[in-house]
């Protein structure tokens, strides 16, 4: 069984998907980022994708970017620590730390630079900034002026009983999660008006004639009710070789998705194999590697870091009963972890706020 | 309503000193050899100007090639106090440009009005980077730009639902503002509250982007159906947010 994460794509597992869908991979992403100088209104989301391409999720101008970073790759891949990568961030932005959201993170797979998606304010005027952390701890902006990029539409794909529509629309989309898996990126994230739980398909490379399309996705609650809830974050992976999506919900119950049966704009119909406590919202999730060992681990927003076992996903039986929690997962001694990512073969990097602020820390896979 | 304190120095070696202040509320004792740090607020933008700076040194500036960080080090704005020798915060983005007597700094972004600022000016970098001599030692400056006047105070405009009495099972508020509103302070400012007065706690689903219309006058609050399990009168009380 293989995992992979979504943002932290080895080159040659992407190749086998490229094939496995028809791609043809002599066909360079890159160069179908033809458009230059990217304006974005808000950076929600961040995840790295083939060749590299960072996806940013845009909730506010409502659209999904495909940016080449132009990062040469060039990175020592040592493990980076910044305390007060707020302040610092906030210094380096001219203003101060309470101004400034670091919302997403991501981690290059070739320089191992680590990429911040940052808003500047939280009134009229926030702006948002992307920004890069090496190694040796620069935190250099990246700059928008001259970069090649391309771009879809998040809100054009309204479902059989929704009328989306921007223009004089109250309808927003608030990106909670991205991730490039087979030939698409998918969106999750909710809407200001349906508690619902729609993914956003765009097939990449984007072009006019595709749009998002919506997925409908339920999972059985305890009373075999089919329950649609905001997905917070997800990570693409594979379970016995079906394409999956292991989804955490505002709720927290943990889903799997198998992908596989997917028509286009059908229903997906997911197992809900574990349920990491009320209270809580789970705030990112990902899967690495270790001694030959597939993990994943789940950021929380009350409870500790979690790791969850995906060799238990297939034989897991449907939570259904009340009490039930599912698919063995243990509390790894690490709170205030917010977003995560793979660093290298040996690390993680994650931002965490242990009560002084917050910072960038590299934590040893083999320690998790 | 913004103040200019303008100081204006004449050429060194040149002519007599001259100094004309206008709006002062510091009557400060130039010193000839000593650089003026200034904020101002002049079209197009705001930035922080050093005046009295040689001509030889402007000109070293003008011909070299210099790169940020090497401007950062010899002039570096700060959101905050100008920190220590220890402290390793660091200043804030801009451009740099050399004007015809003065060098300027214009920041990445615009500076944060009623917030204490620090300029650091080292004079011995400076002169490295110019290729000039422009002296030694450290000026520093301290500038805190004016607020503009406050508008009148937000207001809560309406609720939907609009009943007082909801159902149990009630999902969803729009809560709707007379102007546009900060993000990121919302929840902390909303409580649901019972009959008793008591705050429900996790009534309502948190989210770190909250979910506001494209106005950002429009907020939406969703219940969490598994959370509403008692039967209470929703009692909002919302905090006036400023």
């Amino acid at each position: 069984m293989r995992i992979r994460k979504g943002t932290g794509l080895a080159a040659a597992t992407a190749l086998g998907l490229f094939l496995m869908t028809g791609a043809r991979p002599d066909v360079s992403m890159t160069s179908t980022l033809t458009l230059v100088s990217p304006e974005m209104s808000s950076i929600g989301a961040i995840a790295f994708g083939p060749e590299n391409i960072l996806f940013v999720g845009d909730s506010e101008g409502a659209g999904v970017f495909a940016l080449d970073v132009a990062d040469d790759g060039r990175g020592s891949g040592d493990a980076v620590s910044m305390l007060g990568v707020d302040t610092n961030i906030a210094a380096l932005l001219g203003t101060t730390a309470d101004e400034i959201v670091i919302n997403d993170l991501a981690v290059h797979p070739g320089s191992h630079n680590v990429y911040l998606g940052v808003t500047r304010g939280r009134g009229e005027g926030s702006v948002p900034v992307l920004l890069m952390v090496s190694a040796s701890g620069d935190i250099t902006e990246v700059g928008l002026d001259g970069m090649h990029y391309s771009r879809a539409e998040i809100l054009n794909a309204p479902g059989p009983d929704q009328t989306y529509g921007r223009r004089g629309s109250a309808r927003t989309f608030t990106v909670t999660g991205l991730a490039f898996a087979g030939s698409e990126v998918l969106v999750a994230g909710l809407s200001n008006e349906e508690f619902a739980s729609n993914f956003r398909r765009i097939a990449f490379p984007f072009g006019d004639e595709f749009g998002a399309t919506s997925l409908e996705i339920y999972h059985v609650s305890h009373r075999q009710n089919e329950t649609h809830a905001p997905i917070m974050t997800f990570l693409p992976t594979e379970v016995d070789g079906a394409p999956t999506i292991l989804a955490a919900y505002t709720c927290t119950p943990l889903v799997a998705f198998d992908m596989s049966g997917l028509a286009n704009g059908g229903h997906v119909f997911g197992k809900t194999i574990a349920e990491l406590g009320a209270g809580n919202r789970p705030l990112d999730i990902i899967g690495y590697e270790v001694a030959g060992e597939q993990q994943i681990l789940i950021s929380n927003s009350r409870h500790p870091l979690m790791k969850v076992d995906p060799g238990l996903i297939p034989g897991a039986a449907r939570l259904l009963e009340p009490g039930e929690t599912g698919v063995g997962f243990t509390a790894v001694q690490e709170s205030g972890i917010r977003q995560m990512d793979n660093l290298n073969a040996d690390y993680i990097v994650v931002l965490q706020d242990r009560g002084e602020g917050l910072e960038l820390r590299s934590l040893r896979k083999d320690a998790l | 309503m913004t103040r200019r304190i303008r100081l204006r120095i004449g050429a060194l070696g040149g002519g007599g000193l001259m100094a004309l202040a206008s709006c002062a509320d510091t009557a400060a004792r130039v010193d000839v050899d000593s650089p003026i740090i200034e904020f101002v607020e002049e079209a197009p933008g705001e930035l922080v100007a050093v005046n009295g700076l040689p001509q030889t040194v402007l000109a070293g500036l003008r011909l070299s090639e210099i790169d940020a960080d090497s401007w950062r080090g010899a002039l570096g704005v700060f959101s905050g106090p100008v920190p220590g020798p220890d402290d390793l915060t660091p200043p804030m983005l801009g451009t740099y440009e050399v004007e015809a007597d003065r060098l300027v700094f214009r920041g990445r972004f615009p500076f944060v009005r009623g917030l204490q600022h620090g300029v650091r000016l080292d004079l011995e970098v400076l002169g490295r980077l110019s290729g000039r001599d422009a002296g030694s030692g450290i000026v520093t400056h301290e500038f805190t730009p004016p607020e503009t006047e406050p508008g009148p105070a937000t207001r809560v405009t309406a609720v939907y639902p609009t009943s007082g009495r909801v159902p149990m099972n009630l999902l969803k508020l729009y809560i709707h503002l007379s102007a546009p509103m900060r993000f990121g302070e919302a929840y902390a400012n909303i409580r649901l509250v019972d009959e008793n007065g008591d705050v429900v706690p996790d009534a309502y689903l948190e989210m770190p982007q909250e979910l506001w219309d494209p106005e950002r006058t429009r907020l939406t609050l969703f219940f969490d159906p598994g959370r509403i399990k008692r039967e209470v009168d929703p009692n909002l009380q919302l905090g006036l947010p400023l």
